[in-house]
C-alpha cells in the first residue's frame, strides 16, 4: 500500500513538472509564434479580435518588405559588420588565446582578465565618446566604423573560449610537431588550429549573433548608409507603424538566421555566453 | 636533454601577441572614454562649440534629482529582474533535469526567448502589448480585465519592462541551471539512493552544493547585463512615459539627443562608467573566483 502511494506521489510530480514545463515552453514560445505567424497574415486579419488562428497565408508582407521598404540593404550591412568584426576578433584572439593557454606568459590572468572587462562595460561609455569622435573624422555611418568597435566586443568572446580549447590539446601532439621541425607559429597553425577547428566555427558563430544583435551601438554610429537590421527594425516601427504584418515580417527575417545558427549550435551557446565559465 | 615543460621558448612573439587584442581594445574601447571624461569638462550643445566649464557639469550632476532617481531605477530593475529570473530559471531548470522524456526538445524552444534580437523583442512585445488590439489585453480581456494601457502609464510601463526582460533571459538562467545540474557525477546521487535518502534529503545534500556556484554565476551575468540595459526599454518607450523607464543608459542617450547637451550627457557616461566599474570589481572579486576558478 505505502508503495503504491509513493508511485502515485512521484507520478503526480512528473505530471507537475511537465505541466511547468509545457506551461513555460508556451509562455517562452508564443510571442516568436506570433511573430511568424502575423507575417503571413493580412493586415486585415492582424487587426481582428479575437485573434484568428486559423488564417490563409501570404508572402505579401515579406514582398514589401523586400522590394517596397529596401530591407536587404539592411540585411547586407549586418552581414558584412558581423563576419568582418568577427573575422577580425578570432584573428587578434587565436594566437593570444594560445599563447595564454600555452606559455607562462607574464600576469596572463591579468591579461586575461582585462580582456574580458571590455564585456563588462556600460556600452553608453564607449558609444558616446565614439559618436563624437566618428563624426568629428568622418567615419561616422560607416562599416568600417561599425567594425572596428565591435570587434572589441567581440575579443573577451574568442580569447577566453578558445584559451578554453587550447588547454584541452595534449602538448604530446604539438610537441611532435615540432620534433617534424615546426616553429611554434608552425605548431599552431598546422597542428592546434585544425583540431578546435569545430570549436572555432562555433565561437565564430555565437559571436556572429551577439553582433548581429547589437543595438546601441549601431544606433549610435550609423544613419542611412551603415545601419544595421536591428536599428532598422525601430525606424520601421515609427514609419510603418501600423503594417504590423510587414513588421513582423522584417522581425523574422532579422531573427531567422540567429535562430537557425542558435539551433544549430545550441551545445556551445551557455559555453559562449559565459566565457567558458560553463561547460554547456 | 629536452625539457618537457608547459614553459616554451620564443615566450616573447607570443607575449607580444597576447598583448596585441589588450592594445587594440584599450585604443578602440577605452580611448573614447577619455574624450569623454574631457568633454565633460564643456558646456558642449550639440550645434555649438564647447566652451571650457570645469567640474561644473559635476557640481550640476551631484544636485540632478532625475538623474539619482535614474540610477535608483536602474538598481532596483537590476535586483527584481536577477532575482526574478534567478527563481524562474532555478525552477524550470530543474524540472528540466527532472523529466526523462523530451530534454532535447524543450532545450531547443526555450532557448529561442535569450537569442532573440532584443530590439525585435522590444518591436514584437509593443504590438503583444497594444491596448487595443495587443493579444495580451486580448487574453486578460477573457479573464474579465479591463483593458490596460501598458506603456503609456508609468507604472504599467515598468512592469512592462521587467517582464519582458524575464521572457527573455530567464531562459539564459533556466539553461544555466540545467547545464550545471547535468554535470553532476551520478555517484554520489546514486550512493545516497542506496543509503536510503529521500526526495528532499537527496535536494538539500547532494544537490544544493552544486547549485550555489550556479547562482554565483547567475547573479553575476544578469546583474552585469541588466546595469546596461536599453535595447528593449529605448524601443518601446524610448525612456517615457516621462521618466518611468529611463535606466541610467537611456537617461545618457535622451540627455545628449534629445536634450542636445553632449557636455553633460559625456558627464553621466563618466558617472556611469564609473559606478559600473564599481559593482563589477566588486563582483568580480566576490563570484569571478567562483566561476573561473582562477
Amino acid at each position: 500500500m505505502n508503495n503504491q502511494v509513493k508511485r502515485l506521489k512521484s507520478n503526480l510530480l512528473l505530471l507537475t513538472i511537465y505541466i511547468v514545463l509545457i506551461g513555460y515552453t508556451i509562455f517562452c514560445l508564443y510571442p516568436i509564434y506570433f511573430t511568424f505567424a502575423t507575417s503571413l497574415q493580412e493586415n486585415v486579419d492582424i487587426f481582428k479580435i479575437p485573434p484568428k488562428y486559423i488564417f490563409n497565408p501570404t508572402l505579401n508582407n515579406y514582398f514589401r518588405v523586400l522590394y517596397v521598404y529596401g530591407f536587404p540593404k539592411y540585411i547586407t550591412n549586418s552581414l558584412i559588420v558581423s563576419i568582418t568584426a568577427v573575422s577580425i576578433a578570432l584573428l587578434m584572439g587565436i594566437p593570444c588565446a594560445y599563447a595564454l593557454a600555452r606559455y607562462k606568459i607574464p600576469r596572463s590572468k591579468d591579461i586575461a582578465f582585462t580582456i574580458l572587462s571590455f564585456r563588462f562595460l556600460p556600452t553608453i561609455a564607449i558609444g558616446l565618446p565614439m559618436y563624437i569622435l566618428y563624426a568629428n573624422i568622418g567615419v561616422y555611418d560607416s562599416l568600417i566604423g561599425l567594425i572596428l568597435i565591435y570587434v572589441v566586443l567581440n575579443l573577451p568572446f574568442t580569447v577566453w573560449i578558445l584559451r578554453g580549447y587550447f588547454s584541452t590539446i595534449p602538448k604530446e601532439i604539438e610537441e611532435a610537431g615540432q620534433i617534424d621541425g615546426l616553429t611554434p607559429m608552425g605548431v599552431l597553425v598546422k597542428v592546434t588550429i585544425p583540431l578546435i577547428s569545430f570549436g572555432i566555427a562555433a565561437t565564430a558563430l555565437i559571436c556572429v549573433i551577439l553582433t548581429w544583435n547589437e543595438f546601441l551601438l549601431a544606433l549610435l554610429l550609423t544613419g542611412v548608409n551603415a545601419r544595421t537590421v536591428p536599428v532598422q527594425a525601430m525606424r520601421f516601427m515609427g514609419e510603418i507603424s501600423l503594417d504590423w504584418g510587414a513588421l513582423c515580417a522584417a522581425a523574422v527575417l532579422i531573427t531567422l538566421p540567429v535562430f537557425v545558427i542558435g539551433i544549430i549550435l545550441r551545445r556551445y551557446l551557455i559555453q559562449g555566453l559565459t566565457f567558458g565559465g560553463l561547460k554547456g | 636533454m629536452r625539457n618537457v615543460k608547459a614553459k616554451r621558448p620564443y615566450p616573447l612573439f607570443f607575449f607580444a601577441l597576447t598583448l596585441l587584442p589588450v592594445l587594440y581594445a584599450y585604443i578602440v574601447g577605452f580611448g573614447p572614454f577619455l574624450l569623454m571624461v574631457y568633454y565633460s569638462l564643456f558646456h558642449f550643445s550639440m550645434g555649438h562649440n564647447p566652451i571650457f566649464i570645469g567640474i561644473l557639469n559635476y557640481q550640476y550632476l551631484l544636485t540632478d534629482r532625475d538623474l539619482l532617481n535614474s540610477i535608483i531605477l536602474t538598481f532596483s530593475y537590476m535586483v527584481i529582474v536577477t532575482t526574478c529570473e534567478l527563481v524562474i530559471g532555478l525552477v524550470i531548470g530543474y524540472c528540466l533535469y527532472k523529466v526523462r522524456w523530451g530534454k532535447s526538445v524543450f532545450t531547443l524552444l526555450i532557448l529561442l526567448p535569450m537569442i532573440f534580437t532584443p530590439a525585435v523583442t522590444g518591436v514584437v512585445w509593443r504590438i503583444l502589448l497594444d491596448p487595443s488590439y495587443g493579444h495580451i489585453n486580448f487574453y486578460l480581456g477573457l479573464l474579465g480585465v479591463k483593458p490596460i494601457e501598458w506603456l503609456t502609464k508609468p507604472l504599467t510601463a515598468l512592469i512592462s519592462m521587467i517582464g519582458v526582460d524575464i521572457w527573455q533571459w530567464s531562459s539564459f538562467v533556466v539553461l544555466i541551471v540545467f547545464s550545471g545540474l547535468s554535470a553532476i557525477p551520478n555517484d554520489p546521487i546514486e550512493a545516497a539512493i542506496v543509503d536510503g535518502a529521500t526526495g528532499f534529503q537527496l535536494f538539500r545534500e547532494i544537490l544544493l552544493p552544486y547549485i550555489k556556484p550556479l547562482v554565483y554565476i547567475v547573479i553575476f551575468f544578469r546583474m552585469i547585463d541588466s546595469f546596461k540595459v536599453f535595447d528593449i526599454p529605448y524601443v518601446m518607450t524610448r525612456g517615457g512615459p516621462g521618466l518611468s523607464t529611463s535606466f541610467v543608459s537611456i537617461f545618457a542617450y535622451n540627455t545628449v539627443f534629445v536634450f542636445r547637451d553632449i557636455g553633460y550627457g559625456c558627464t553621466i557616461g563618466v558617472v556611469i562608467f564609473l559606478i559600473a566599474y564599481l559593482f563589477t570589481t566588486v563582483l568580480m572579486r566576490r563570484i569571478g573566483s567562483i566561476i573561473w576558478g582562477e
